[in-house]
């Protein structure tokens, strides 16, 4: 019976310590998922399986299509595939930036510029779109 | 004996618990967390408004430390917001997504060349050399693994002919072709 005891306790360490070397080597809390939070504009920006995506191209120096219409009320997911550089995209006005996506929801209506973020040469300064965001 | 025995393992489960909490916290890698990509992405904004001063890369810092390139870029990114060189922030931030995203380290002598000149600009020496050593390492992976565009000819020039010059002695540079290094595509 006590020798029972003894090789269950034995057991039981073995499989924490096994649990221990998982844990420390598998779970890393950089990787985690992003909630959906509002940015200072207050739009709603994060992730969400719901959102409608967007696609464009970003390179030297345009983006591909240049014009985004949405309906107001909609939650995008703008997907930028940077072809040369990562360009990224800001949308100043709803204040709203990222390097390969730009995930909100479009409740104000209106033409709003974007732009490239992250200087990319000569012709860096045209390298501008319009969002729609319409009623 | 048993007791002895299930003391000997729960001392080993706590050394080893203890070693592999040491090396976790220090060496975790970075690469796809979206916590960090996250706070770049936060960034962008406040660097194109030219809005940024040391305190707003705290998090970023923070978020990296542990990490060799990481760490160094973000140090960098800092160095440049205290000299107030906005567009160079945000190369700085489009590296840093880029690696922590894929883990992929890009090679940009002409973008280190362009941080060279910044640096001695504003009298930031060491920054300056550490760049300018940094570029002549970088310089033949770069050529060997750059695309091979209709501008690589001009590009390989540039930064050929910059570091005989520099290693001559001239270390001047005109804020035309500090901007042309820093475009130069890279490896």
């Amino acid at each position: 019976m006590k020798n029972k005891k003894g090789q269950i306790a034995i057991i039981a360490v073995v499989a924490i310590l096994l649990i221990a070397v998982g844990f420390f080597f598998f779970w890393n809390p950089g990787n985690t998922s992003a909630k959906a939070v509002s940015n200072d504009n207050g739009n709603v920006v994060g992730n969400s399986e719901n959102a409608r995506i967007i696609n464009i191209d970003a390179e030297k120096f345009q983006y591909s299509p240049s014009m985004i219409k949405v309906k107001k009320g909609e939650h995008v997911k703008i997907a930028i595939n940077n072809v040369d550089f990562n360009h990224g995209m800001v949308i100043p006005e709803l204040g709203l930036s990222g390097i390969d996506s730009i995930e909100f929801t479009a409740d104000k209506a209106g033409t709003f510029d974007f732009r490239c973020p992250t200087p990319c040469g000569s012709g860096h300064r045209e390298m501008t779109g319009t969002l729609v965001v319409e009623e | 004996m048993k007791r002895k025995l299930i003391f000997a393992l729960a001392f080993l489960f706590v050394v080893i618990f203890l070693v592999l909490f040491s090396f976790n916290s220090k060496h975790k890698s970075i690469v796809g967390s979206k916590e960090i990509l996250n706070e770049i992405d936060g960034l962008l904004l406040p660097v194109y408004h030219q809005n940024v001063a040391e305190s707003s890369f705290s998090k970023l810092q923070k978020l990296t430390e542990g990490d060799a390139y990481a760490s160094g870029e973000v140090s960098e990114i800092i160095a440049l917001a205290n000299e107030k060189e906005y567009s160079h922030i945000g190369h700085g931030l489009g590296f840093l997504h880029e690696y922590v995203q894929t883990g992929k380290i890009s090679i940009c002598p002409g973008h280190l060349l362009s941080h060279y000149y910044i640096f001695l600009k504003h009298g930031e020496n060491n920054l300056a050399i550490e760049n300018l050593e940094s570029a002549k390492e970088n310089f033949d992976i770069w050529k060997s693994g750059v695309k091979k565009d209709s501008d690589y000819g001009i590009n390989l020039n540039l930064i050929d002919s910059s570091l005989k010059r520099i290693e001559a002695g001239n270390s001047t540079a005109s804020e035309d072709e500090i901007d042309a290094f820093a475009e130069i595509l890279c490896a």
